[in-house]
């Protein structure tokens, strides 16, 4: 996977077989998955070719197309376009929310500000990162609880 | 009123297009002395192209560059090259990238020229027969102006490329889609590719040819063809040890050309372009993410403009 281009100063397209609601990495940064689309396949350029001289001469082509829009959680340094893209494990996730000892999530109100339409995204990554970080379970409880209430506080009965 | 190239006029450069235009075609009907080129078909059916480049490995190599941030209180800039190998009808391929960042005493122009130049080399070096690809010419009459240590810098850029072609026998094309070259002419008009676009038939390519213009400084021959695929030939330069085997290298060349979605361009390199494009909105990104980090003042100027 690599990363396609920078969107903002921390938000970023990834090129690969993503889902929502992944953790991954780049050199120099951590992101979530928020968003999958498709982009307009660039094969619609060469349709006089049929479909398996494609795959077969202009490999890449056929690969193109499913693109995940990442939202950085940690940025040393922003990505650039065409840097590898690896999917974090538990062992990174506990790396990025220790700092001397304590637990933090910086990046939490502009994530939740950024998924403000599609909270799900944070409470399932809440509950990721409980697995992670058992330790800390109960603060991220805390955190998930008051996500789900702003959830629910969008729907209008 | 009499028109030439060069006068000034009292109007907008939009009330003067019809007198330009009326010049060029004047001009262009003109009969010019050219001298006897040979030239040679391919026998191009149904699917040639992608017998020709069975099995054939190819590289494009592409760059672009940001110019430097100054707007966002950055005094550098960066370049970017990305290199794309095709193993045809194999299914395989692969991208590659380098980057480069620069400062404000750097000319962003020629560390791109250097990095894509360099990736070619590195590709030569690497075990494998490949054919490679770089979109522009090895003859860089654009120096003639630059200062000296500058241009000296250019060509020997060109100079290693070339030679490593040569030693490693590893075929490299320079490809000019629209080239304004005229080796075959000293006609100021009638360049090399408008003289041949009636001199060729389509699939029609022209003997390899010596250029002996702008060469001061290489230490290996440049040669070069025409190959008409469409209604203007392109120009085709590669180094003179490839001229033994030409008529092999420009099938390859001419297939490349025509799996490209124009049919008149090489596939590889249009990948490569693809690749290699940084879009301002990613350059604005950069600038506003260093900007931001860094505490900088961006530039008012800038601001207004947005």
């Amino acid at each position: 996977m690599k990363v396609k281009r920078l969107l903002s100063h921390d938000e970023f397209e990834v090129e690969g077989e993503l889902k929502i609601g992944d953790i991954v990495k780049t050199s120099g940064t951590f992101a979530i998955v928020v968003d999958i689309i498709h982009e307009e396949p660039e094969i619609v350029k060469y349709l006089n070719v049929d479909a398996e001289k494609v795959r077969k001469f202009m490999p890449d082509l056929a690969l193109r197309g499913r693109i995940a829009k990442c939202i950085s959680l940690v940025c040393k340094r922003p990505p650039e376009p065409g840097e590898d893209v690896e999917l974090a494990d538990f062992s990174d996730l506990r790396e990025i929310h220790f700092s001397n000892g304590e637990f933090c999530m910086p990046y939490l109100t502009s994530l939740i500000r950024k998924c403000r339409d599609r909270l799900w995204i944070v409470k399932e990554y809440l509950n990721t990162l409980m697995d992670a970080i058992p330790e800390e379970r109960e603060v991220i409880e805390i955190i998930r609880a008051e996500v789900e209430y702003g959830m629910l506080r969008g729907v209008e009965l | 009123m009499e028109f030439h190239v060069g006068k000034v006029l009292n109007s907008r450069i939009i009330e003067s297009a019809h007198l330009f235009l009326d010049h060029m075609k004047r001009e262009e009907s003109r009969k010019v002395e050219v001298q006897d080129i040979e030239k040679f078909g391919l026998n191009v059916d149904r699917d040639w192209e992608f017998g020709v480049l069975n099995d054939v490995r190819v590289v494009g190599v592409d760059g672009s560059q940001i110019n430097h941030l100054r707007e966002f209180g950055i005094p550098f800039g960066a370049v970017q090259v990305a290199k794309v190998a095709v193993l045809h009808g194999k299914a395989r391929f692969n991208v590659d990238y380098r980057c480069k960042w620069i400062g404000l005493n750097e000319d962003a122009s020629f560390e791109r020229f250097k990095l894509e130049i360099q990736s070619l080399i590195e590709e030569i070096e690497m075990a494998g027969e490949s054919y490679l690809f770089m979109d522009g010419s090895f003859v860089l009459s654009f120096t003639s102006q630059f200062r000296k240590e500058l241009r000296d810098a250019y060509i020997e850029s060109v100079n290693e490329l070339l030679q490593s072609s040569e030693m490693n026998q590893t075929p490299v094309f320079g490809f000019i889609e629209r080239s304004y070259a005229r080796d075959l002419t000293s006609d100021p008009f009638i360049h090399d590719a408008l003289f041949l676009s009636t001199h060729l038939r389509r699939f029609e390519y022209t003997e390899p040819l010596k250029c002996e213009r702008d060469i001061s400084g290489y230490r290996s021959d440049v040669y070069f063809s025409y190959l008409k695929l469409n209604a203007f030939p392109v120009r085709i330069e590669f180094p003179g040890w490839m001229a033994d085997d030409h008529s092999k290298f420009m099938e390859i060349a001419a297939a490349e050309c025509l799996i490209g979605s124009t049919r008149n361009y090489p596939y590889i390199l249009e990948r490569a372009h693809r690749y290699a494009v940084i879009s301002e909105k990613e350059r604005e990104a950069i600038g506003l993410f260093l900007a931001a980090k860094t505490g900088k003042q961006i530039s008012m100027k800038y601001l207004s403009k947005r």
